[in-house]
């Protein structure tokens, strides 16, 4: 009984994500007033689009078992080269192309230092985002820039599929895509080995480094996607785009920590973090349709991480304790 | 053999080489630069950076990476320490005090008994406390109103023997005391046998949660005193007072050569990467750089300095088999 209770726990903590966003849209749905209608799930999931694209290269990092700082200024970075490049040629895909070029360079660069300089991950991606936050700063003096074409826009928020604005599809698509590439490839599936366990996974002839390069790199192509995607999308880039509300990388966090990724690598997954970002942001969207402002959900937002730390920490604790010690025996009184 | 004990010389006071080389470089680009004025300056400018810096170093030292929760507990403490002027000044010194205190044990416990992530751990409690004094406070500055506002602007503008900043006295003493603390004392020893490997320190009959709790306290102490200093620098309390400032703490902390695996390093080399720190901005302001320029210098010196500290270490590593 006790066993099979802990078996239906376990699978249900495996998938928590999805209960959890099941139960944050039911109780926002039946409570909060004006949040399940049509339009408010459209602006739900469009918003999601930034966040659910970033997610992907962060989860995958997070896999591996490190963690990228710079994710923000990368996502700066790109935002303000797409605008200045449309700017100059009036070609969307050519900026998107050039800002994820530049986005995947700063990603491998990070890799490098964290692979070849071996500096620890934390430290190298924030001299990483420093400095690159510094160059976008200086590059147009920490002000917005903006375009006047709104093809993109236009494009972005048009509905191919009914509810579903074409940015989300763009999201649903590249996750979709990362989520199969991840666990059906042995490519992907070697991400989770390296972050598991290092050392095994070099004694099992896996080019250890190569992969947390790579993993560095997909997460700078997949920022500066985002990033750009999202800066053609307002027509505008900010130069600190964390600036202003909650901070891209505290969403992040939160949104794979609340997927059932650790910092210590080897677990997660790309789908269930998408549904993180989706949670939170339905979360806020549920907030603000209380009419609650923006305070509340970086407040809701902490709440809700240190739940979710919680009880991932409390329930390997209680393992740990068990460890070594005879389970059966301390059964019988 | 010879080789071994120059890169150990390095490993043990690189900082302070390029706190040397900064100064000499300093010398070069403006004459204004050795006056005692600037060098006050210098000092001043990073002073709330070492004090917190100084608390960010235990916490590294015994192996739990970095505190991120810091600029929170800035904010909670200029908020304690403007609503509690009210009462008198020792109440007020005591309360904020006592915040940092609270906060850092309620970290130090979490992660000490539970072992969580400390960085998704500190970095949810900044968010609850940053978003618990906007629910409250709104986004709006906070004046005293009653209480001797006079003195507690004088916490930051007092100057000892006339030049000296209470600031940079406040970051020299604390500096020494944890310097002495951590190198000479017991508990100090603990740390260091805590940041090198917490299950040989928990088989020797060290209290790891003990020590661990210890230097989140440190921690939250140096932030409530930086948030104290910034309260009465600005004579108000604001929610952003801490942004920022627990990343260009960790930069300290790393330019020191301690590592963030623990156990290495020492506070006073904390003093030097924080010196490093003050002479870069002000060699960089006096050559007229835009400050955002500063930042990317910042950067580039911040990844080649811990690169070549981790190239000697690991050199060292290997020298010594």
């Amino acid at each position: 009984m006790v066993k099979d209770r802990k078996k239906v726990w376990a699978a249900l903590n495996a998938r928590r994500i999805y209960w959890i966003f099941l139960l944050v849209f039911l109780i926002l749905s039946i409570f909060a007033p004006n949040f399940f209608n049509a339009y408010n799930i459209g602006v739900i999931l469009g918003t999601a689009m930034l966040n659910g694209i970033v997610v992907v290269g962060f989860t995958i990092v997070l896999i591996c078992g490190h963690l990228d700082l710079s994710t923000v200024a990368i996502i700066n970075l790109a935002g303000n080269l797409a605008i200045y490049v449309v700017e100059k040629t009036d070609n969307f895909v050519l900026a998107i192309l050039a800002a994820t070029v530049a986005g995947v360079l700063v990603g491998t660069v990070n890799g490098l230092l964290v692979t070849k300089a071996k500096i620890n991950s934390f430290i190298a991606t924030l001299g990483m985002s420093t400095l690159i936050q510094g160059l976008v700063s200086y590059s147009n003096n920490a002000a917005t820039r903006s375009i006047t074409n709104f093809a993109m826009t236009d494009f972005l928020d048009a509905k191919w599929i009914p509810l579903l604005p074409n940015r989300a599809l763009l999201a649903i698509i590249i996750v979709l895509v990362m989520e199969i590439f991840m666990n059906w490839t042995v490519i992907g599936k070697n991400f989770y080995l390296v972050g598991g366990n290092i050392e095994s996974a070099w004694y099992a002839g896996i080019k250890t480094d190569r992969y947390l390069t790579s993993a560095f790199s997909i997460n700078g192509g997949f920022a500066a996607l985002g990033g750009a995607v999202y800066a053609c999308y307002l027509a505008s880039a900010m130069a600190d785009i964390g600036a202003m509300g909650i901070s891209p990388l505290n969403m992040l966090i939160a949104a794979s920590v609340l997927g059932g990724a650790s910092l210590t690598g080897g677990k997660g997954s790309v789908l269930n973090s998408f549904f993180g970002v989706l949670t939170l942001t339905a979360l806020y969207n549920g907030l603000t349709c209380f009419r609650l402002g923006y305070e509340m959900q970086i407040f809701v937002n902490g709440l809700v991480l240190i739940v979710v730390v919680l009880m991932e920490a409390v329930s390997l604790y209680r393992k740990n304790k068990l460890l070594g010690s005879k389970s059966d025996l301390l059964k019988e009184k | 053999m010879k080789k071994k004990s120059g890169l150990e010389y390095i490993g043990k006071f690189g900082t302070y080489m390029i706190v040397l080389f900064l100064l000499i470089a300093g010398c070069l680009v403006s004459d204004k630069f050795l006056s005692l004025t600037n060098l006050v300056n210098i000092l001043d400018a990073v002073s709330y950076l070492g004090i917190l810096a100084s608390g960010m170093a235990l916490v590294t030292y015994c192996g739990q990476s970095v505190d991120l929760s810091t600029p929170s507990t800035i904010a909670v403490a200029s908020f304690v320490s403007i609503l509690t002027l009210k009462f008198g000044m020792f109440p007020m010194l005591f309360c904020t005090l006592a915040s940092g205190v609270l906060i850092g044990a309620l970290n130090g416990l979490v992660i000490g008994k539970f072992r969580i992530n400390t960085v998704v751990w500190t970095l949810a409690m900044s968010f609850v406390f940053a978003g618990l004094i906007r629910v409250v406070f709104g986004s709006a500055n906070i004046y005293p109103k009653e209480g001797n506002v006079e003195l507690f602007e004088q916490i930051s503008r007092y100057r000892v023997f006339g030049f000296i900043p209470l600031g940079v006295i406040v970051m020299v003493l604390l500096m020494a005391v944890l310097h002495i603390f951590i190198s000479r004392s017991r508990i100090g020893r603990q740390f260091k046998l805590v940041g090198c490997s917490e299950e040989v320190a928990k088989y020797s009959g060290i209290n790891v949660l003990k020590i661990i709790v210890l230097s989140f306290v440190g921690s939250g102490i140096a932030a409530a005193v930086t948030g104290l200093f910034i309260a009465s620098l600005s004579i108000s309390a604001c929610y952003n007072y801490g942004t920022g400032y627990e990343f260009r703490a960790i930069t300290a902390v790393v330019l020191s050569g301690m590592v963030l695996d623990g156990g290495r390093g020492s506070i006073a080399g904390v003093f030097g990467g924080v010196l490093a720190i003050g002479l870069l901005n002000n060699i960089m302001t006096l050559l007229g750089l835009n400050s955002f320029l500063q930042n990317v210098v910042t950067g580039i010196v911040f990844i080649v300095i811990v690169w070549f500290t981790n190239y000697t270490t690991k050199k060292l590593e290997a020298l010594n088999g």
